[in-house]
């Protein structure tokens, strides 16, 4: 056995955060096994989320997958071999590089050194995902960002005892008993990885993906706008929240989290539609509506870090809800069609996607 | 190149080096030794869209400028040199 590896072609994935960290760790995975992400993101249709008889900073948008996860990797072409806990961490993740398959673990970013926001200082939940070992260095190659909001993932190295610490601890301080996987080990399911549709490269893909993604949207065509009357709540607790300065000194690091989390997600739509259509992909309402949760985060952000608050900021936040409930009804009705179009003419010209 | 502003006069070089003086200040709590030239990428550098409006609220109280309704954005500037050059122009803007 070598005392080192480094697979080859596996690179950070910096374009969007989607969901949660899992994903920037597995979308450079998956395009290790030269396929696209694209299968994953069109699975997932975005709507926002009220919950009402929850703390309403843990509801802001929901993915609603149309394909289980199972069903998903089987599409990919993408094995798993999974552990709830792996009893010799570093062995384990050895071994799997040596059969060529990337690993993602699940970690505590408190003994993760280059993670300067939180090493030492907060035990927090992620993921790392191992493309490399040096037995001599005693280090494995990881790909991690420096920060959890920064989209700053890059190869980086970390020492077996640092790494099999974050693994410790997140068993010990945040998930002792967990009722997932902590260690995946990903290879192809398939030798002949490479058929057309998985691969996402040529335009049968394309045309593919556009089908798929009409039919998972039109299937949540009606969730979507019914959900879009939780902007109407989310309007009274905004105005509640920002009230005053004692309400923003309460609740605005909460608020900027949320408001984060569907920015995110916003992106994530915009980034979607720009992979499906191209450059030309129609995105005035969605980046409109961008700019208005940017607007209130500015906001809720100005007082925070510099104490500037003003009366009318309620009122103009409310503004920009009204503004962003009317986008989103315009960006949906626009798309709806135009997908119902696309659908039509793709399946007009007899095209065998199948 | 001289700006003037209010009867005193800022030199460009002065914005670029208390900008980059901000943007370590701000990033110094996670990276105690980082570099910042003006060619940086703001999302190189480890800046995203909270520690952006932090080094925003700063320039502004320092400069003495408000950054405009929309422009509060880290997806607006790419490097750091974008963002020195929307402070000029903000200063120009006052001083007209």
């Amino acid at each position: 056995m070598p005392d080192k590896k480094i697979l080859s072609n596996i690179e950070p994935f910096n374009d969007i955060f989607y969901q949660y960290c899992f994903y920037n760790s597995f979308f450079p995975v998956v395009h290790h096994f030269d396929k696209s992400i694209m299968p994953i993101l069109i699975n997932d249709v975005i709507v926002y989320n009220y919950e009402k008889e929850k703390n309403w900073f843990c509801s802001n948008v929901q993915y609603i997958p149309l394909k289980t996860e199972t069903e998903l990797f089987e599409y990919l072409s993408i094995s798993r071999n999974a552990k709830v806990i792996s009893e010799n961490l570093i062995d384990d993740a050895i071994k799997s590089i040596n059969n060529n398959r990337p690993v993602i673990i699940w970690v505590d970013c408190f003994h993760i050194p280059d993670r300067a926001d939180a090493y030492l200082k907060k035990h927090n939940e992620h993921t790392l995902l191992v493309y490399g070992f040096n037995e001599f260095n005693q280090t494995l190659c990881i790909i991690e960002h420096d920060h959890s909001e920064n989209l700053t993932y890059k190869k980086r190295l970390i020492s077996f005892s640092d790494a099999l610490n974050a693994y410790n601890g997140h068993l010990s301080h945040i998930n002792n008993s967990p009722t997932y996987n902590t260690y995946t080990e990903y290879y192809p399911a398939r030798a002949n990885i490479k058929d057309g549709v998985n691969c996402g490269k040529d335009d049968r893909s394309i045309l593919q993906y556009i089908l798929t993604f009409a039919d998972n949207m039109h299937e949540k065509k009606d969730l979507i706008y019914e959900r879009l009357e939780c902007i109407t709540a989310f309007s009274e607790n905004i105005k509640e929240a920002v009230s005053s300065k004692s309400k923003l000194d309460e609740n605005g690091e909460s608020l900027l989290k949320w408001l984060n989390a569907i920015i995110n997600a916003k992106l994530a739509e915009r980034y979607k539609l720009v992979k499906l259509f191209g450059q030309d992909a129609d995105t005035a309402e969605i980046d409109s509506i961008i700019d208005n949760w940017n607007y209130i985060r500015a906001k809720v952000g100005r007082y925070i870090y510099a104490g500037i608050y003003k009366e009318n900021m309620g009122i103009n936040s409310l503004n920009k809800l009204a503004q962003i409930k009317q986008l989103e009804n315009m960006h949906n009705d626009k798309l709806f069609l135009l997908l119902s179009e696309l659908s039509e003419q793709i399946k007009s010209y007899g095209i065998n996607l199948q | 190149m001289k700006l003037k502003i209010e009867g005193s006069e800022i030199m460009n070089d002065n914005i670029a080096s208390e900008l980059m003086e901000i943007i370590k200040n701000v990033l110094k709590e996670f990276k105690p030794d980082v570099r910042v030239s003006l060619e940086d990428d703001l999302k190189s550098l480890g800046i995203n869209s909270l520690t952006f409006i932090k080094i925003a609220v700063t320039a502004e109280s320092q400069f003495g400028i408000e950054f405009g309704e929309n422009d509060l954005n880290f997806m607006k500037f790419n490097k750091v040199i974008d963002l020195e050059a929307y402070i000029e122009n903000r200063l120009k803007d006052s001083s007209n």
